[in-house]
């Protein structure tokens, strides 16, 4: 087991690396830089003094020996888009992207692996055939467009629900406690859902399956036999055995909630990750990029590795 | 030779004193403004500041010397009222100029505005050291030296229209104890910057980087107290920021998606305001060839190619079916909203008939599929459009007005920054560009003048005419306005004449405002220049606008 975690890190380290690496060329590749394109030009002299300063004009491998050297040691540089160190920048977004992706992800998980058991005992009968159709719908529609929809109908029609930021930027601070959790709570549902309705229902589609392939069993119908009601016969004997393929689905599905909020902290002005990425980008604040990309990568392999691990406490045949 | 001395206008004194001594009564002030910039502000500390959100914030916390007025006239210091210089006096040659600080001025943290952070201010704005984007337009500076703790005497390189302005408007005051011992080369990327004190009407709270960023009054300044309480700045993408305006969760939100300006023609939350800025649209026709560089362009460098399609688009029908009655057409390499703007230019009029005949003229003759060619090559060219949804749907009707003229335009849709490289590089054969004026009639030097042509410089198409250039000299060296802008007009008609490009229409900004919010008057150059005295009147306020200047909990 120790041998396996170890090569898996080591694997984790060599794929991390690669990918900065490949982020490290491309940015640089594309047109522009972080001083190009400023609503006041710069002029060419203060432009390339503060090319000098950040060590912009040095030969790109030069550049990326030093990059490499920094992130090694934890500096992940400067960015010029925020005027702070991209240590500070993502140290802000970071946990508020995983807020909205872990509550996300509960909520995905929980919610799909009911319905997907639900769908599975009732197979073909109405609310399987109804609820196969919803969620299809949903996970057909672009994320984006599904957060416009939400935010239109919950925000703008009924107006049930704030259409942005991650708390009310005056009154919040002026809250007692509970109505501040309340405030902050109002605030993430609809970027939650958002990210939520779109995952859900592979979830209800994996579990569907996998129980489908359980319920047939014999010692199914053992428990069956020996008088247990049907409701202990799914969620205690076939629901314990049809979870396994769910923890590689989670593994799978990681990359899917980081690449989701990217879209959806846009529409909400969610200042995560996910908008820290696309504004780095539209400004070229190289250092952020990379940065994003790794801690993306890093996420995305800690939750492979982590839903590999849980594969393997849960089922024993694999360990052996 | 200028007059040594300087009288500031009796009534700019007056207005100037009504502000500073009248104390708002009970209930004229309070409230809560929430501003929805499109982005967050890289920088609130004003030597290092260079985009809109973060010059908005800079000018609510710090002064100028002496702030510009709403006609916007750069020449001399007729058109000023004193801010942080209550007076100033010129010198026999012109050369320098005292400015008499206001004795009551402060900063936040309460120690007197002094002549010594004059001179740190130029120091720092100045040196290579710290790189201001902000240097090159302090260029005839020569140095700022302390006559008193009171005095400073600023001294220029030379005699020019526009020094006061120079002076006036681009050099932004910093407190030297605050940022005076932190060596130059760290100062830009010291945290201490980035919670900045100033001496304006509000007072800087807290930046939470992507989130907000939040001043209240300053109850004490030399000034008077600012009208509201708070201002909070938080950025969004304009349709959220849209819906946000229209639910009452935010108060103010600067480009209101142009699609959706009739939702605020029929809401009961916000309205629509209209205000002018200095921008303008175009389409650039390269004179020269994108693939050798210097080489004349095979289509552009004949003036009869450029003025045939000049003339075979109709820009007024274009500018109601995009804009419908919301837009303004452009006149020229200028904003008509520009001090300096002239709508009596000569642009080359709409008249099919005559471009096939110039096209005709130029050799490029039609064929049986009608599509123009001469010697063999077609009139074909790629037109490099950047993410605006007007310049694309502009690009699409000259695209079909051009076809009928027998000229192929093919569409090269490309995002801002690969924009600005097909600029950098020269590398295009047409492109829709926009050019943002300065007030002043410099800046237009920095967009179609030969010397805007060196590296880094704005004239990106390299337009060059020693005519043109001549007379833009002859308006930016003019001491009288009306002179002025007789030559900027010559100049300009130059320009229109050679028809380097296809002026297309102004940039009309639609910002949405809570209608609980009285506005104060606004000026082209910085809509936020009266912030501090925009106003909610008591009968009008919400939860927010009545919490006070009570600090929120830790």
């Amino acid at each position: 087991m120790r041998r396996y975690i170890a090569a898996r890190i080591l694997q984790s380290v060599v794929v991390t690396f690669i990918v900065t690496t490949i982020a490290f060329f491309v940015v640089r590749a594309a047109p522009g830089d972080p001083f190009s394109y400023e609503s006041r030009p710069l002029p060419p002299a203060v432009r390339q003094q503060l090319r000098a300063q950040f060590g912009f004009d040095k030969p790109l491998p030069e550049q990326f020996v030093r990059y490499v050297a920094n992130v090694a040691r934890g500096n992940f540089g400067y960015s010029f888009g925020k005027q702070e160190s991209v240590h500070d920048a993502i140290a802000q977004a970071l946990p508020r992207t995983l807020l909205l992706a872990g509550v996300a992800l509960t909520l995905a998980f929980g919610l799909g692996l009911v319905i997907g058991v639900m769908q599975a005992a009732r197979r073909g009968g109405w609310f399987d055939r109804v609820t196969s159709g919803v969620l299809l719908f949903f996970y057909s529609v672009p994320d984006f467009w599904a957060a416009l929809v939400l935010m239109v109908a919950f925000s703008s029609w009924w107006r049930l629900l704030p259409s942005g930021n991650i708390v009310d930027p005056v009154m919040h601070d002026y809250m007692p406690g509970w109505m501040a959790f309340i405030d902050r709570a109002r605030h993430l549902i609809l970027p939650a859902a958002s990210l939520t309705l779109l995952s859900m229902a592979a979830v209800a589609r994996y579990q569907r399956a996998a129980m489908l392939e359980v319920l047939p069993s014999d010692f199914v119908r053992a428990a069956r036999a020996k008088g247990l009601s049907e409701r202990a016969v799914i969620w205690r004997h076939a629901l314990r055995n049809a979870l396994a393929p769910m923890t590689t689905l989670l593994g799978l599905m990681l990359p899917v909630f980081i690449g989701g909020a990217v879209f959806v902290e846009r529409v909400f002005a969610w200042p995560g990750i996910g908008s820290l990425a696309t504004d780095a980008l539209a400004g070229r604040d190289y250092d952020v990029v990379c940065a994003t990309v790794i801690v993306g990568a890093v996420v995305v392999i800690l939750g492979n590795l982590a839903a590999d691990l849980l594969h393997l406490a849960i089922d024993p045949r694999i360990r052996e | 030779m200028r007059t040594a001395f300087l009288l500031v206008a009796a009534g700019v004194a007056l207005a100037a004193c009504s502000t500073t001594d009248s104390r708002p009564g009970p209930g004229a002030t309070g409230g809560t403004v929430i501003m929805a910039p499109t982005s967050d502000a890289s920088s609130i500390f004003p030597p290092s500041v260079f985009d809109l959100t973060g010059r908005m914030v800079q000018d609510q916390l710090f002064d100028r010397l002496a702030e510009i007025g709403p006609e916007l006239v750069t020449i001399g210091d007729k058109d000023f009222t004193p801010r942080l210089a209550k007076s100033w006096t010129w010198a026999s040659d012109s050369l320098s100029i005292a400015f008499s600080l206001d004795p009551r001025a402060r900063w936040h943290d309460g120690k007197p505005v002094t002549a010594n952070d004059i001179r740190f201010s130029f120091k720092v704005y100045t040196d290579p050291k710290f790189a201001s984007p902000v240097a090159p337009l302090l260029a005839n500076l020569d140095s700022v030296t302390v006559r008193d703790s009171l005095t400073a005497v600023v001294w220029f390189k030379k005699h020019t229209p526009e020094q006061f302005y120079d002076v006036a408007y681009q050099l932004v005051p910093i407190p030297e104890h605050v940022y005076g011992g932190i060596p130059l080369e760290q100062l830009r990327t010291s945290p201490i910057t980035q919670s900045p004190v100033g001496n304006s009407r509000f007072r800087f709270v807290r930046w939470d980087k992507g989130t907000r960023i939040e001043l209240v009054a300053d109850t004490s300044n030399y000034r008077g107290r600012a009208k509201l309480d708070r201002i909070v700045f938080t950025p969004s993408n304009p349709v959220t920021a849209a819906t946000q305006l229209l639910t009452g969760q935010a108060d103010f939100v600067e480009s209101y998606p142009f699609d959706r300006a009739s939702e605020l023609d029929t809401s009961t939350v916000a309205r629509a305001v209209v205000l002018p800025n200095f921008a303008y649209v175009f389409m650039a026709m390269n004179q020269f060839d994108p693939k050798s560089k210097n080489a004349p362009h095979p289509i552009f460098s004949d003036v009869r190619v450029r003025r045939a399609l000049s003339m075979a688009v109709d820009r007024r029908a274009m500018l109601t079916n995009v804009f419908g009655d919301k837009g303004k057409l452009s006149y020229g390499p200028f904003a008509m909203s520009a001090p300096f703007a002239d709508s009596t230019l000569r642009l080359p009029p709409y008249d099919t008939a005559a471009a096939k005949a110039l096209l005709d003229s130029a050799g490029w003759r039609a064929g049986a599929n009608g599509m123009r060619a001469k010697n063999g090559r077609p009139l074909r060219f790629a037109l490099v459009v950047s993410p605006s949804p007007f310049r694309r749907r502009y690009a699409v009707l000259m695209q079909e007005q051009f076809k009928t003229l027998g000229v192929q335009m093919d569409l090269d849709q490309v995002d801002d920054n690969a924009a600005r490289a097909h600029m950098d590089n020269h590398d295009f054969d047409a492109l829709m560009g926009a050019f943002s004026n300065d007030p002043s009639p410099s800046g237009v030097r920095q967009t179609w003048g030969t010397d805007g042509i060196a590296e880094g410089g704005q004239n990106f198409l390299r337009y060059s005419n020693k005519r043109f250039d001549t007379l833009l000299d002859s308006a930016t060296s003019s001491f009288d306005p009306a002179k002025m802008k007789s030559y900027a007009s010559r100049a300009f008609q130059t320009v229109i004449d050679d028809a380097p490009a296809i002026f297309l229409y102004d940039i009309t900004l639609v910002y949405g405002v809570n209608r609980r919010i009285t506005m104060a008057p606004t000026r082209t150059d910085e809509y936020w220049a009266n912030l501090a005295d925009w106003s909610i009147p008591a009968g009008k306020r919400i939860d927010r606008d009545r919490i006070g200047l009570t600090p929120a909990k830790p």
